[in-house]
Order: C-alpha cells, then structure tokens, then sequence
C-alpha cells in the first residue's frame, strides 16, 4: 500500500505546502518517483504510467470512464513537462520549497538505480529496505518485531545489502547521467559504434530491453556497438535504427551520432561494392 | 569509465547470490524469520475468527482471478511442479468448492477423499487425505466428495476454522514448504478469505475485457474483506464499517483510487489504518497474464500491475506472463502436465521464470 503512505515527499515539502499537496496536485508524487529522483528515473515513470492511462490502454477497463482516464493522463503529462525540463524542475522545486534531499537520503531513495528490480522486490520484501522508515515516516510495529526475530545470519546479509544499495546510490547521485553522456561524447569519436554502448550502459539500459522497446533485433544493437559493419543491413536502415536508439535513450547531439555512424557505414558499404 | 561499469555489474551479481535469488531453497531458519517477519500484519487480515495465536503456516500462495477459464487451476499445477523442481515440497490444495478438479491436471482418477473430509467433516487431518502426484515433491489435497458442498451450511466459520487449522498442521508435522492454493471463480466470501490467507496472492488475467474487468472486481472485493477483517481482528467492527462506507463514495474512489482515499481516511482513524496498511504489506499481489500473443498483452500485464498499486494501493510485483501456446490442451487432452509432456515448450519456460520470481516474490 505504498501509495497511501505520506510519501518522503511530504517531509521535504515546506509546512505552508504541505497540506495542499497532500490533497492538490504534487508533480512527484503524480508520477510516483521521490523528489531526487535522476531524468531517466522520470523518463521510465512516466513512459509506464502513459502506458497504462493512455488512450486506448486496454488496461483500465471498468475502472475509469474515458473523461477521468483523459484527466489522469493530463496530469501525468503536465507534471513530465514540468519535471523532465531541468529548469522547469528547478523552478518548481523552488516555489514549493521541495529539497532533491541529502546523500543519505538518496541513498534509499534511489535504490533502484544499477539495481535489478529483483534484488529490490526481494530486499524489501525480507524487510531488509525499509523506504519509508528510512524517510522518517511511519514504522510498522511488524517491522520492528522483524528486527527481533532476525538470526545473526541474516542480519550480516542485511548489512551488506545496504551497503551496497548505498555505494551504488551515491554513485548515482554524485554524477548525473546528463553529465556522464556528455562526457562520454566529448571523450571519442561520435561515428564510433562502442561510444553508443557506452551511453546506454551509463543509462543502465541493457541490450534486451532497448531492443524490445525499439524492435530492432539485438544482432544489430550487438553489431552496431560492435561496429560490425559487415553484420548490418543497407544504411538507411541503419539509420533508422540509430535514430530509434538514440530516442529511446534521449542522448545528447542525436543528430550528430546518427549522422557521423550511418557516414561512416555507408562509406564501407560503398567501398565494398566498388 | 569501463571500471564503473564493471564495478555496478559486480556488484549486483554479488547481490544477487547473497539474496540466494535463483539458488537452492534457503535454510529452515531464513524462511521461518522472513515468515515471522510478515506474521502480524498478515494474521490482522485473517477472517475475525481465526485465532493462531502466533501459530505460523509455511508460506501460502494463492492462484485467483475473478473470472472462470483463465486458467488458474493450469497455473496452479504447473507452477507447483517447477517449484518442487527447485528443491520446494509443495502442497497444492484445490479450494475450486464444487468445481474441483486440479487432480485431472496431475493426470489423477477422481479421488474419494478430500478438503471436504477436513473442514466440513472435520473426520480426517490433512495429513491423511493428502495424496502424492507423479511430479516428484508435489502431493495434493483433492476437492473430494462434490456433493456435500452442495449445501450453504457447509463451509461455516467451524469450516474454515479447520482449513486454517490444517494450514499450521502442515508446518507443525512438516508436510510441505510451500501451500499452493488453487481457487475458483468469482468473488465468494470464502474464495476472498483464502485469497487474503495467502502471502503472495496472484491474479491469473488475460488480456481482455471481461477478465480485467473480473479482476478488478476481485481486488475490490478483497480490500472490502480486508477492511472487514482487519475491524474484526482489532474488535473494532464499527470503525470498519464507516471506513466501508467512505470507501464506497463513489465521487472519491473514482476520483484517485482507494490508495489514495485510504491515505486521506487515514488522517481519521491513523490506528486502524496503520493496521490496515501493515496487513496489506505484508500481503504481495502478483498479475500474471495469461494467454500472451502480443507484446501489447505483455503491456496490460505491467498496467494493470501499477493500476493495482496506484489505484488499489495493493503490494504488487510482477509475476510475469504466459505465452498462448496450444501445447497447454494438448498436454491437458494427454492427461499430463504440461511441464512435463511439453518441456521445451515456450510456455514450460515460461512457467519456470514465474516459478523464480514467485520465489523472490516471497523473499526468498
């Protein structure tokens, strides 16, 4: 019931706001993310939320009329405008006196970053995370009693658990994956196929998820990265398939990355044939 | 560069096996603490006569769905030989009341006894009308003698005081490590209470209107019952019916979603909905998709799952999907199991990420 709990947003929220937000529309809590949550934190979010109140999603049937699933939908987009836009996130972080929150607060807020959803469900579930106690919000009495009952065993495992989450958290926190991609870009050849793999494992997407979101076969993400020029099909494909790839992961100078790989594939390709 | 990213897959490997995730079955004691660890909010949620004084089960998993055909009872069977295959003794128990017939699904004659001989008879412990299968460390509890449930009386709270009996009687004679309960159709009183008995309680939907619809009557039902039952543990029948009575203003719940109403009655009754939140906690929903041709159905499965959150403000993780696969009537006409007679299947395959994530689902 996650939902229902007085959400860590509610305790970086300035008094004077937060009675409102606990009725009105909070951005955060609209898309279900913590207020120090990273871009592709927000990204992910909102892409699952427009699926399931999207029009057409077969998903809400006979749970919301058409107009209210409308009305769910124009909040949801209102608050991605506002959240997805750096400045605009800023400004808004600022008028309702909303703070991105401390390292150690990050720490457990942003355990599902370079953390499979698996290790998260498990870890939670054992009691081994607890987000909401760990924000300062309410304590289940379960919870405390869990703490008794533990062996030494598992409370060794609980330790380590937690400090791994922490260490990749900070990891997460200390550089934005906006900076990281730049830096990455600045740091080789933008016609380069290994440059692509390194922004989308810095955006902590593997091979099989943006294949299944961008429908290009994962041989050719593999040949691409790999700059298997020979393993890939005519250039205009090519560059169809960068152009997916490059939107799906929102990188920096698309453009640029498109152009100077489907340049250089096409080069080879005409070199072949001559 | 390269060495963060080597770092980050390190370490979530390490993770991952110290969780135990896709290892053996976990030591007695780690199941028996991360059980404990749920057991008061789940006890809070049992029906109002129920009393285990602490007595603990194995852990429950309930296979539901609101609608009839979706195919529980195969998920049920299925899913009780794959967990068995990862070293778990598994209790599949058909609690489909008057329409029993799990034990066709294990290729089994009808048997003469069952459920009926415990809890309405009260003759029999589980113990003796337990029988095994031919799916090694999987043995079952049949429906049996169809005809006495028949009558309203048969399944009164004696009855059900004695199948939650038979619950902690399978842990304290160590019959199984896991109950799998195969459940019937619609939105019984009964089917909800042992829908809520379970730890994790997954929803077998298809993609389509009648069952999502179906499902989502079922969740409804079960957060009224839950709300009933929590009043009931906590001798505070009063304050649950006025919460059932916020609940069902039909402006509100429209509007958000129980989640979120529930969050708002909460500034009313703090106390019996932090009981009720703990009793929800400690409960896990699963949707697991059934008949999966497209990777549009694939995407309903994870909607409805954050629907069920957002909306239900329910415990819901993934439990994956099935693929449409005309092995499963073919193996059901060969009176087999479909594990076994189509084990290079895509579904068999299937069944055995649902197997692994119903494991972690469970802590384990």
């Amino acid at each position: 019931m996650h939902q229902t709990e007085p959400k860590a947003a509610g305790n970086h929220v300035s008094a004077s706001h937060q009675q409102d937000n606990a009725l009105e529309v909070n951005y955060y809590r609209v898309l279900d993310v913590e207020p120090n949550a990273s871009r592709m934190t927000i990204r992910e979010a909102y892409l699952r939320l427009k699926n399931a109140y999207g029009s057409g999603s077969a998903a809400l049937y006979s749970l919301l009329s058409k107009e209210e699933a409308s009305a769910q939908m124009a909040q949801i987009e209102a608050a991605f405008r506002v959240l997805s836009d750096e400045v605009a996130r800023r400004a808004y972080d600022r008028e309702y006196g909303i703070k991105r929150g401390n390292q150690r607060q990050g720490a457990v807020n942003q355990v599902n970053i370079g953390f499979s959803q698996d290790d998260l469900v498990a870890a939670t579930l054992a009691g081994y995370v607890d987000l909401d106690g760990a924000n300062g919000g309410p304590t289940e009495a379960g919870d405390l009693g869990a703490e008794e009952l533990r062996p030494e065993a598992v409370i060794r495992t609980t330790r380590s658990m937690l400090t791994i989450i922490k260490l990749k958290a900070n990891k997460a926190t200390a550089t934005d994956v906006r900076e990281l991609l730049l830096e990455i870009l600045q740091s080789g050849d933008p016609g380069d196929g290994d440059l692509l793999r390194r922004m989308r494992e810095a955006c902590d997407v593997s091979e099989q998820e943006i294949s299944e979101r961008t429908k290009v076969s994962v041989a050719y993400i593999q040949a691409i990265e790999a700059n298997r020029f020979d393993r890939l099909p005519q250039g205009v494909f090519v560059k169809g398939f960068l152009r997916s790839y490059c939107r799906y992961l929102d990188l920096p100078e698309a453009d640029k990355l498109v152009q100077a790989f489907s340049a250089r594939l096409m080069d080879w390709q005409a070199n072949r044939k001559s | 560069m390269m060495s963060k990213i080597f770092d980050r897959v390190s370490e979530a490997t390490a993770a991952r096996g110290m969780m135990g995730l896709r290892g053996p079955k976990p030591d007695p004691t780690v199941i028996a603490a991360r059980m404990a660890a749920r057991q008061r909010g789940w006890e809070l949620g049992l029906p109002g006569y129920t009393d285990l004084s602490g007595r603990r089960p194995p852990p429950i998993i309930a296979i539901g769905g609101g609608k009839g055909g979706v195919g529980k009872s195969l998920v049920s069977a299925n899913l009780a030989v794959k967990l068995a295959a990862s070293g778990w003794r598994v209790l599949a128990i058909d609690m489909d009341i008057g329409g029993a017939n799990l034990h066709t699904y294990f290729g089994l004659p009808t048997p003469t006894r069952g459920l009926a001989d415990v809890v309405v008879y009260g003759r029999s412990s589980l113990a003796d009308v337990m029988v095994t299968t031919n799916a090694t460390g999987v043995s079952l509890v049949a429906g049996g003698n169809e005809e006495v449930w028949g009558g309203a009386a048969a399944m009164d709270q004696a009855a059900m005081g004695r199948l939650f009996e038979s619950f902690i009687e399978v842990q304290e004679k160590d019959l199984a490590d896991i109950i799998l309960l195969d459940l019937g159709a619609g939105t019984h009183g009964l089917t909800l209470d042992c829908y809520l008995a379970a730890h994790l309680g997954i929803l077998t939907v298809l993609p389509e209107p009648t069952s999502i619809e179906n499902a989502y009557l079922f969740l409804k039902t079960a957060l009224f019952r839950l709300v009933r039952n929590v009043g009931d543990q906590l001798k505070q029948e009063d304050i649950a019916l006025i919460v059932r009575d916020l609940l069902v203003e039909p402006d509100k719940a429209r509007k958000s979603g129980y989640g979120d109403h529930l969050r708002l009655i909460g500034a009313k009754y703090p106390e019996f909905i932090a009981s009720l939140r703990s009793a929800v906690q400690s409960r896990t929903l699963g949707i697991a998709v059934n008949q999966v041709r497209s990777q549009k159905d694939i995407d309903v499965g994870k909607s409805m799952e954050l629907i069920a959150e957002r909306y239900f403000g329910f415990n819901c993780r993934s439990c994956g999907y099935l693929n449409y696969d005309e092995a499963a009537w073919k193996s059901l006409r060969n009176r087999r199991l479909l594990v076994v007679d189509f084990p290079h299947s895509v579904l068999s395959k299937r069944f055995s990420e649902l197997s692994r994530l119903v494991l972690s689902n469970l802590g384990f």
